[in-house]
């Protein structure tokens, strides 16, 4: 088989249907794909796939998403996000049902799985006018929702599951350390140049890592932008390829980046900092230290800047031509400038 | 990090080709799309990044750097730097090396400063002042860059390319 290429979409399908054909028979028929440009990092399309059950012909509204070797994170790997996304199909956590996935690019050209889609609106960090996203009423209700599933992930019984054996940090002592190394591991191989404020905040990193109150199942991305709403309700969480085991609290700190609320009070236009605590503590039982919450948030900006520098890179390097990428690379000093601010608020 | 001119170039003349052009049905709007190609041809060879903002990038590092060495005589020194009839006759190319020379120098004293050379080597009083300067050194270069830099167009971004309705 070829190389990928996420633009052919009528070549796509026509591996896709032969892999379908493998997994349910030879009757599944499916129908054009649908690209969704909103992601950074792996490909999304949509498609209608129809094969028989019990007799009948049933159709499938379903989502493909890939990893093509061009993107900021390859080599990807779907295993985790699969595995932890159909152990998550019966808990509190709303998550689009999961069906096929692989590791090997033989079958479609990169690694990729396949879910459910799911209906709803995917609300963005950036309005037009820097105003709310929400309106108050909407905003305090999606904001339980959005704590709530959090909470559900973070109080999820993750150890007698396949999620015991995706990546991260199991003793509460080394979180922050398998962080740090993560991060620094993809500063370093996506920029030769040195930014004095990211070592910095590697040198402060090291100096407060705080030790884990307990580990969890950490999304590593959960911000506005990552779950789709419909009607009031938040029908689904998204974008989990940065799962791992680690402390929580970095999720908690990762929501309350500037970036995902400008100079609003809200929190991923949601909740304010009061509200998050309160609410995630009366849900979950556990207290959140605010010093660790200010060492996660400052983290957090950290490794929204290393994200840029990766999207930069990408596009130089790998022949990654999404605009887009070029565009956050402009966008560094405002990170870089976020993080300092950070490190100052949490001195 | 910005990308190197010949790629951004490059990549917005590959996206107007294949991504934009085939799907611009106004005959006029796409002979001026193809226009926009023509020029970014005939200004890529003529171009370079700004070369006063570098120049005045290399300046504020080499001042930050000779301020901290007054504080600590000992810290350890620096790669050979490019002498100041050099930086006249620079490219920006050579100016923005330099300047990325400059960061990992100073990234080199952040981190001697934060460690056990600079307490052995150094008084208290100085360390703490030289972490003062470079702290104020990378405040102040950050605004500077930020001044160059445009608000991002991300939400205009996101409605056009569906960041709402009815996806997964």
């Amino acid at each position: 088989m070829s190389a990928l290429d996420t633009f052919d979409a009528d070549r796509m399908r026509c591996r896709l249907q032969a892999y379908l054909r493998q997994q349910v028979g030879d009757d599944v028929e499916i129908g054009t794909l649908k690209r969704y440009t909103v992601g950074f990092s792996w490909v999304t399309f949509g498609f209608a796939a129809t094969w028989s059950e019990d007799g009948r012909r049933i159709t499938h509204d379903l989502i493909l998403r890939i990893g093509p070797p061009s993107g900021i994170f390859a080599p990807y790997r779907a295993a985790p996000e699969f595995v932890t996304l159909r152990s998550l199909a019966d808990s509190r956590v709303p998550v689009p049902r999961v069906y096929w996935y692989s590791d090997d690019s033989t079958a479609l050209g990169a690694p990729f799985f396949v879910c459910a889609f799911v209906k709803g609106d995917a609300p963005v960090p950036w309005t037009a006018d820097g105003g709310p996203a929400f309106d108050e009423v909407a905003r305090l209700n999606l904001g339980d929702q959005f704590i709530a599933a959090l909470a559900a992930l973070h109080t999820f019984s993750w150890r007698d599951t396949p999620v015991a054996g995706i990546d991260g940090a199991t003793d509460p002592e080394e979180t922050a350390s398998s962080q740090i190394a993560f991060w620094e591991r993809l500063m370093r191989q996506w920029s030769a140049r040195r930014y004095p404020i990211l070592e910095w905040a590697l040198i402060w990193f090291r100096a407060h890592a705080p030790r884990a109150p307990r580990i969890g199942v950490v999304h590593g991305d959960y911000r506005i932008g990552n779950f789709l709403e419909r009607d009031g309700r938040i029908t689904a969480i998204l974008d989990w390829e940065l799962v791992h085991l680690g402390d929580p609290m970095e999720d908690l700190g990762w929501i309350c980046l500037q970036a995902w609320r400008g100079r609003l009070p809200y929190l991923c236009h949601l909740l304010t900092r009061d509200e998050l605590m309160q609410k995630y503590q009366k849900l979950t039982g556990m207290p959140i230290d605010l010093a660790a919450l200010h060492y996660w948030e400052v983290f957090g900006t950290f490794k929204l800047a290393v994200m840029h520098l990766g999207a930069s890179y990408c596009f130089e390097t790998r022949d990654f031509n999404d605009l887009r990428m070029a565009g956050m690379g402009f966008q560094l000093p405002r990170m870089l400038l976020q993080l300092e601010s950070a490190m100052e608020r949490a001195a | 990090m910005s990308n190197s001119l010949d790629r951004l170039i490059g990549g917005i003349i590959t996206t107007l080709r294949a991504h934009v052009i085939p799907h611009v049905n106004d005959g006029y709007a796409r002979g001026q799309a193809i226009g926009v190609i023509d020029l970014l041809n005939n200004i890529a060879p003529r171009l370079e990044w700004a070369r006063a903002p570098l120049a005045e990038a290399v300046a504020e590092r080499r001042r930050a750097i000779r301020e901290v060495r007054t504080l600590l005589p000992n810290a350890p020194d620096g790669e050979h730097e490019l002498s100041d009839q050099a930086l006249l006759s620079a490219s920006s190319a050579e100016l923005a090396a330099e300047r990325d020379r400059l960061d990992g120098e100073i990234s080199d004293l952040i981190a001697w400063t934060h460690g056990a050379g600079a307490r052995a080597a150094g008084a208290d009083a100085d360390i703490a002042a030289a972490i003062a300067l470079l702290r104020q050194h990378v405040r102040d270069d950050l605004k500077r860059e930020m001044k160059l830099t445009k608000k991002p167009l991300f939400a205009e971004i996101s409605k056009a390319t569906g960041g709402g309705p009815e996806h997964h």
